[in-house]
């Protein structure tokens, strides 16, 4: 909303600078985003949210200058002469569409361009002059608040109107020369020879629309069903600045006086008289409502004491008469809401109304008092386990990223992702951004080929949701090699006590990762994730040179069999036999499981380290230990022999020396 | 005998007042006081010895072990006080060090465990929810019902399947209060989406951290309070707030916080629209109508609520200028933190 300090100073007077004006403004709800030098005035851009239908005029952002200053706010009444003469049109009316209709006649009027002073205020709001008429219509709504519509009652065969909703598929040819086909629902104007005249709130028709040659007027101000009015707005992508204040909901108490004031301004600056009373339909009164406030609620809320006599002029400020009454000895204020204050409707929007005009900045602070809740809410989250992985992570030379949740199609078909099973936003800001990702890898192949260029080494990792099912998971990419990412992750599973996972070959095929230098994370319970090196045909298409290893890992299920209560053991009190033992392998031995073996061996076996790799011969340290006594070399010859002899039969693997 | 110790340890003080270095005294140690050395060898005698002499044989050998003990162990400090071998040892202490290779924890983590933090410390706990969202939550719970216009102030990505991405993380405060009772101090962190043009300053994704107390006697000034001290706390004593007044339909009264543009000082900058201050958390007391929906009876409970924009303050707290270099991976930026 553009507001013209001079035009505003017309309704109020203030000596505030426009800088402190701005920012009191700012403090009581309307939120002033620049301030423009124009000639010799200043033209605030103000932000007007939903609630506030009545500040889409300069009379009501007077009203809440009137409430900051205290000074009285004077807006134009008018009066306008009697009828002369008559002029016939009925109206029928859907009261459901069209709350309140507001309309008068004038004939006789010459159309030519408005007045100078009118055409620079309209031009400092944006919008361009077209003629008297027109002008005047908006510059009243501009100064009310109440959109009005000018249509040539001489082209209105025969007199009679019908407010209606479409049926849906109607043409329709507005003032400006456009044809629309009409949505369902929308609120028209018919005319009886049914022909759509208005497409209400939105457009006039042409078939009505004022011309050089009108000589006859027919004026309305309408209140129309803000829910309908929004919906074709929509619907046919139509805004107009009186569309803003249907659909918010126009003041039911304000047709008169706006119709009213334009038909003044028609008779001084286009001439002609009034034919027709003044038409006004409606089923309410529509006259100020009353709220009850309650003071100690009031305060309660608020946080603060506060005396009556302020509450009460506060409210006055705002143009609200309030009757201060004592009930059970509660001070009440039995509150009259103007009829343009339509968001006005609960004890807790007066709360509010004290509380901004008050000044949100005069509040004092504090913090809630009371008991500190302890009992788990629901979505509980703790975020310990995460962090600790991160360090971890970082420590080991992994950079965290942040990517977007949505991504290209390109990107799922790229590293073989089921189209299908991927959700899709059916209003996608770009193709870009069309589909949740269902897994992690995409954004980190992105971002690995994003600092190829300048980094020879690159470690990344995510933690993100997968979707649909919004699985937490964490993936990463690096160009190490294999048993560096798995000492990482073997690393990170230890910190979490998760016992014994193991990594097996991966045999699903699928194009994303390297069919023999791929493994599954396993424990006995469940699948924890995969590891290994990524296609080379993936890098290709990607356009990344060298190898690179990714990690994906569960990590909602690896949170589930973290344990984190730590358990002391004693240091043993015997002393432990160490051995090194060396076996010939036959090509492709999976060391992993020979290793298994020779732990299972016995429970004395307390661990189990590959020590060194030499072509065919892996060298183990096997640590014998027993928990009560001073192993002998006798015991532990039993033990390496069940050893050698197992790894022989299972393996083929040969002791060495 | 006694001759025999006596020139013993004389020679083996003479031999170890010369010594030069650490391996020699080891030596030295080894030769007179080692498992064969010279002195224990004659000590291991001593039982062998007939009875008179084991008593005098005995002290004099132990004082003889005594006095090579104490010389060692003074030209040992000797030694290391001066040390004059080592000299060519040097080494050039001014040229870099090698660092352990370390990665980079990115600054929306570091930002959020501040922030969550400092809500702990106020007793809040925290939760998690989805992304994918219903209607129900992300708009009529919050009195947002279809046709409301300030559905254009957020305007939303449908998903094919009917439901729709959240636009706030608000969505959290009736799913949480729906379950449990009063009190309540819980604190959201999460994914928003929006459709929205992209600019320095909006992104079609972006992350907010939801909070509410809700309890007997929660006030408009416990939220002034509660912002002012998280704000504070998180971006140092001196940080400059404002607060006014706005409208979201789930909040009554309805609060903005604005704080002092970090980026420009306050001057004006792209990032802050040139308005020299930053929206950043906008706030108010809960809307009694969302704590009825939930569940609550609003004339018992009253309850506060905010949004803090985590993208934004972490972009003001490195003053960084667009938010989207938040989610741009690139290393030369990650290395920052």
């Amino acid at each position: 909303m553009l507001v013209p300090l001079s035009w505003l100073k017309e309704y109020i007077e203030t000596d505030l600078p426009v800088k402190k004006l701005a920012d009191r403004l700012t403090e009581v709800g309307f939120s002033v985003e620049v301030i423009k030098k124009v000639e010799n005035d200043e033209i605030l851009e103000i932000e007007v949210t939903p609630n506030r239908p009545d500040c889409l005029s300069i009379s009501g952002i007077a009203r809440e200058v009137g409430a900051i200053t205290g000074n009285k706010v004077k807006i134009p009444k008018a009066e306008i002469p009697k009828a002369k003469g008559k002029l016939e049109i009925e109206i029928v009316n859907d009261f459901k569409l069209c709350p309140r209709y507001t309309a008068l006649i004038i004939d006789g009027i010459q159309i030519k361009p408005s007045p100078p002073f009118i055409q620079k205020r309209l031009k400092k709001i944006g919008l361009r002059p077209i003629n008297n008429l027109v002008d005047i219509t908006n510059y009243v709504m501009f100064e009310t608040g109440n959109p009005l519509h000018a249509f040539d009652y001489d082209k209105i065969t025969p007199k009679k109107l019908l407010t209606q909703k479409s049926k849906g598929g109607e043409k329709f040819e507005s003032v400006d020369g456009i044809s629309y086909v009409l949505p369902k629902d929308a609120i028209i104007i018919k005319d009886s020879e049914d022909r759509v005249i208005d497409l209400c709130g939105l457009k006039g028709g042409s078939n009505t629309g004022i011309s050089e040659q009108t000589n006859t007027l027919f004026l309305h101000a309408p209140v129309y069903n803000p829910v309908l009015i929004r919906r074709a707005s929509q619907a046919l992508s139509l805004r107009s600045d009186a569309s803003a204040i249907f659909e918010r909901g126009a003041n039911p108490g304000g047709t008169l006086n706006t119709l009213k004031r334009a038909a003044s301004l028609i008779l001084k600056y286009a001439g002609g008289e009034i034919t027709s009373e003044i038409i006004d339909l409606k089923k309410e009164k529509f006259e100020p409502w009353t709220i009850k406030l309650r003071h100690p609620r009031l305060e309660k809320i608020l946080g603060i004491k506060i005396n009556p006599t302020k509450v009460k002029e506060i409210l006055e400020s705002l143009g609200m008469e309030s009757k201060l009454k004592t009930q059970n000895s509660e001070i009440i204020y039995d509150i009259d809401i103007p009829t343009h204050r339509g968001d006005l409707k609960m004890e807790e929007d007066l709360i509010e109304e004290v509380a901004r005009i008050y000044g949100y900045n005069n509040f004092p602070k504090s913090l809630p008092l009371g008991e500190t809740p302890v009992e788990k809410i629901p979505f509980f989250k703790d975020f310990s386990l995460e962090e600790k992985i991160k360090q971890i992570l970082a420590g080991s030379g992994y950079s965290e990223i942040y990517t977007y949740s949505l991504i290209s199609k390109r990107a799922l078909e790229n590293i073989g992702l089921d189209l299908e099973k991927a959700l899709r936003v059916s209003n996608p800001v770009s193709g870009e951004y069309e589909y949740l990702r269902p897994s992690l890898i995409p954004n980190l192949l992105s971002a690995f080929l994003l600092n190829q260029p300048n980094f020879s080494e690159i470690k990344l990792f995510e933690f993100g949701k997968i979707y649909p099912e919004e699985k937490l998971m964490l993936s990463g990419i690096a160009n190490s090699d294999y048993y560096h990412v798995k000492g990482i992750l073997e690393l990170i599973f230890q910190e979490l006590g998760i016992e014994n996972p193991t990594f097996k070959p991966y045999v699903k095929r699928d194009i994303l990762y390297h069919p023999a230098k791929t493994a599954v994370i396993e424990t006995s319970r469940a699948l924890l994730g995969t590891v290994g090196e990524v296609n080379p045909a993936v890098l290709t298409k990607a356009g990344i040179k060298g190898k690179v290893v990714i990690f994906n890992l569960d990590f909602e299920l690896i949170s589930k069999l973290t344990r984190v209560v730590k358990k002391f053991f004693p240091i043993p009190e015997f002393p432990p036999i160490i051995e090194d033992l060396a076996f010939v392998i036959p090509p492709k031995t999976f060391v992993g499981d020979l290793i298994q073996l020779i732990k299972v061996s016995s429970s004395i076996i307390q661990s189990v380290e590959l020590l060194d790799v030499h072509e065919n011969t892996r060298t183990f340290r096997i640590i014998y230990q027993h928990p009560d006594k001073t192993l002998t070399d006798k015991e532990v010859g039993k033990i390496r022999k069940k050893i050698i002899e197992s790894a022989e039969k299972k393996f083929g693997a040969r002791i060495k020396g | 005998m006694e001759e025999k110790i006596l020139n013993l340890k004389n020679e083996a003080l003479a031999q170890i007042v010369s010594a030069k270095n650490q391996d020699e005294l080891e030596r030295l140690h080894q030769a007179y006081l080692g498992r064969k050395g010279k002195l224990s060898l004659i000590i291991k005698e001593i039982p062998n010895l007939p009875l008179g002499k084991r008593v005098d044989i005995g002290r004099l050998s132990n004082d003889a072990k005594k006095a090579i003990e104490e010389a060692i162990n003074r030209q040992q400090s000797a030694i290391l006080i001066k040390p004059k071998g080592l000299e060519k040892e040097w080494i050039d202490v001014t040229s870099p060090g090698i660092k352990p290779e370390k990665g980079h924890l990115h600054p929306q983590t570091q930002v959020l465990e501040k922030i969550l933090n400092i809500f702990n410390f106020l007793g809040y706990q925290v939760a998690q929810g989805p992304e994918i969202e219903t209607d129900w939550y992300n708009f009529e719970i919050l009195n947002i019902p279809k046709d409301h216009p300030s559905r254009d102030t957020m305007q939303t990505l449908y998903l094919d399947n009917g439901k729709l991405l959240r636009t706030h993380t608000s969505s959290m405060q009736g799913r949480v209060m729906e379950k449990a009772k009063p009190p309540f101090r819980v604190v959201v962190p999460g994914k928003c989406f929006r459709f929205e043009q992209v600019d320095p300053s909006h992104g079609f994704e972006f992350w907010q951290v939801e909070g509410f107390a809700v309890d007997k006697n929660i006030t408009l000034t416990d939220l002034f309070g509660t912002i002012s001290y998280v704000l504070k706390k998180l971006f140092g004593e001196k940080t400059m707030l404002k607060f006014a007044c706005t409208n979201f339909p789930f909040v009554e009264p309805g609060v903005d916080t604005y704080m002092k543009c970090t980026v420009c000082q306050g001057k004006g900058c792209s990032f802050c629209k040139n308005l020299g201050w930053s929206e950043i958390m906008p706030a108010g007391m809960i809307h009694p109508g969302v704590l009825e929906k939930s569940g609550i009876d609003p004339q018992k409970y009253s309850g506060f609520a905010f949004a803090i924009g985590l993208s934004r303050i972490v972009n003001l707290m490195y003053q960084m200028n667009d938010l989207r270099l938040l989610t741009l991976p690139d290393l030369r930026i990650l290395n920052q933190f």
